[in-house]
């Protein structure tokens, strides 16, 4: 798309790098072991926590995939994203508050630290860790190829570099999150997660209101998609336009799935006190709820233009977001929403790289009784090589953004969320029914989403893998802890912990 | 005991429904999955292994559980229907208010409301604190 002709989007494209670049040089200066470097030093604030946490689980998936999702699902997509009411305080409620008083009272950096000191098993941390990994690369690969497709939209990189120019604009957003990433680990993270995290609600309120305007209001968005061949009324009904079963197994993953998610668990250990944590519900769900409103404005704006006759249909649907910025936002605020998209985009990536590097150089290393003599050193170059693999499996598993990272989100979901949320709660929960758990939840969302792929699930139609996953992870979870036996008394700490 | 009782129950009630090809099995589903949500957040609420029922937790939780099982149930009841209030299906009201607007703030103050009684009180932190010393001195 030839968008040279607009300054405006490019300078404020250019503007956000420059800022993002600044906070990662300064913030390289503040970082001196792996606990700043990891957990950011425990002494992160309540809106500073709350906003990452944010920006961390608001991504390429809900910002450009998400209105790429609505195009072609209608309104069934929107049951990914609503369960925000309620995931922030089922997150505090049942896993937050537990895992930020265990950093109290351990050496805790990672969710396979949090395991590995619950279960005193190293063969269950290290089958997390390998669970993140997995997981990561997924997420990674989302935020990767929704990179390229933005900034192939913003730098207009098709006109010069042809065919490669997606690997292009995808190597140039990855270099700009690797220095950061590289050089200011998490107190990098955290502090350009406050400033994605601002640009991210505002970007996503003004889009809204713009696009629902650029439709002819509300009333005749409606009427438009309703009278529309191409949509029609069943473009609107949630259950319209997938089988029943799509729609809930959409809830289901993103509601409860949000237990397992080590991006967003992570960040309540950077908060300085866990009594804080009294106002996080509010301040995530507010937050992430200003954010959907992008989703939700520009996944409808789309559709309705198309039965307008003002826009073309689109032949891919993930390019929703860049054509309605392109050819109907003005160029100050398209500019703008640019860079909260290219900042939601860079703070998960950011997040998944920290974490990554964190299970490949910490977790793995020390569930082999093999511990790292320099972490800081090795997290770094940890970071270079899973950018890496993420790009080339972002490559080869060519999907939608949004089912690339339905993929992502059900793997932490299945593998991570039962054990750490019943298992942080109730004594009862044993290591062996932890790690069974753990590799039910594993296996099973990569082979449904395999036989999936060649159509052989064996469920109802419409069933999604990773919603078999966590449902089959929470069943071996409370199996397996009812026919071992009892484990032994935790230690007082622990005991504190799980009691508080 | 009971919350336990639920959350192990509603892992096969889910795998089952998953598996069933029948309409029954759409509402089983959506129930498995608030109570699931609901049956958690109770868990994580209770202190000292106190899972007992708690009035002042149960005017929380209970009308969430009532309105999203409701929504749920509304949506696919109201699948394909023709009742379509201001052009939009009912189906899309209930998700947009039930499932996404209203629960908000309803849960979140509810948590900031009750945070000291079953979120983290002064004297837990202390406690784990003062573990943590111990340890740390044991060691």
């Amino acid at each position: 798309m030839p968008i040279l002709s607009k300054p405006w989007i490019i300078l404020a494209a250019l503007t956000y790098l420059a800022v993002v670049f600044a906070i990662g040089l300064w913030a390289a200066r503040r970082t001196r072991d792996a606990r700043d470097f990891f957990i950011a030093g425990q002494r992160i604030g309540l809106l500073v926590t709350a906003l990452a946490t944010m920006t961390a689980s608001y991504s390429g998936f809900v910002f450009l995939g998400g209105p790429g999702l609505t195009y072609r699902l209608g309104t069934a997509s929107f049951f990914i994203c609503v369960s925000v009411s309620f995931t922030a305080a089922l997150l505090c409620w049942t896993v937050a508050k537990r895992l930020r008083l265990m950093s109290e009272v351990r050496e805790i950096y990672t969710v396979p630290d949090a395991f590995f000191h619950r279960f005193d098993s190293r063969l269950t941390s290290g089958l997390a860790a390998l669970a993140l990994l997995v997981g990561t690369i997924g997420y990674l690969g989302v935020q990767f190829r929704a990179l390229g497709v933005l900034i192939e939209a913003i730098f207009g990189t098709r006109a010069y570099f042809g065919e490669a120019s997606p690997w292009v604009a995808m190597a140039l957003g990855i270099s700009v999150v690797l220095f950061y990433s590289v050089a200011g680990g998490m107190i990098a993270g955290v502090y350009t997660d406050l400033f994605q995290g601002l640009l991210m609600m505002l970007a996503a309120v003004a889009v809204f209101v713009t696009a629902v305007s650029q439709a002819g209001g509300p009333a005749m968005l409606v009427e438009s998609i309703r009278t529309s061949r191409d949509f029609g009324p069943a473009f609107l009904d949630p259950l319209g336009g997938v089988p029943v079963m799509t729609g809930l197994g959409f809830f289901f993953v993103f509601s409860i799935g949000t237990l397992g998610q080590p991006h967003m668990l992570h960040k309540f250990y950077m908060l300085d006190d866990p009594r804080k944590l009294k106002w996080m519900p509010l301040l995530i769900g507010g937050s992430q709820t200003l954010c959907v409103l992008i989703w939700m404005g520009i996944g409808l704006a789309v559709p309705a233009l198309v039965a307008q006759g003002r826009l073309r249909a689109l032949t891919r649907p993930d390019d929703a977001a860049p054509a309605f910025l392109l050819n109907f936002a003005p160029e100050l605020l398209a500019g703008l929403v640019f860079a909260g998209i290219l900042a939601a985009i860079m703070s998960t990536a950011d997040s998944f790289l920290s974490i990554g590097s964190a299970a490949l150089v910490r977790d793995l290393p020390l569930a082999l009784r093999r511990p790292l003599s320099n972490e800081l050193t090795a997290g770094r170059l940890a970071v270079v090589l899973i950018a890496v693999a993420a790009a080339l499996f972002s490559h080869f598993y060519g999907d939608l953004i949004a089912l690339l990272g339905t993929f992502a989100f059900g793997t932490f979901a299945a593998a991570l969320g039962p054990a750490l949320a019943v298992g942080l709660n109730w004594r009862r929960v044993t290591a062996r029914a932890a790690t069974a758990s753990i590799l039910t939840g594993l296996i099973l969302n990569l082979g449904l989403e395999i036989a999936n792929r060649y159509q052989a699930l064996p469920f109802a139609s419409g069933v999604l893998p990773s919603a078999v996953a966590l449902a089959a992870s929470f069943t071996v979870l409370f199996a397996v802890s009812h026919l071992s036996p009892p484990p032994a008394e935790p230690a007082p700490d622990m005991q504190a912990v799980m009691e508080a | 005991m009971w919350t336990i009782r639920v959350l192990a129950l509603t892992g096969p009630v889910l795998l089952l429904s998953m598996l069933w090809e029948h309409p029954l099995a759409y509402f089983l589903f959506a129930l498995g999955t608030t109570v699931l949500a609901v049956a958690l957040m109770r868990l994580g609420a209770a202190r000292r292994g106190n899972r007992a029922p708690n009035r002042r937790l149960d005017l929380i939780l209970g009308p969430l559980w009532i309105v999203l099982s409701a929504c749920l149930m509304g949506i696919i009841y109201y699948a394909d229907s023709s009742w379509a209030p201001w052009g939009v299906p009912v189906g899309a009201w209930l998700l947009l208010a039930g499932l996404w607007l209203l629960p908000l703030l309803w849960v979140s103050l509810g948590y900031a409301a009750t945070f000291d009684r079953f979120g983290l009180r002064q004297e837990d932190l202390h406690e784990v604190r003062r573990a943590a010393r111990r340890r740390g001195e044991e060691s």
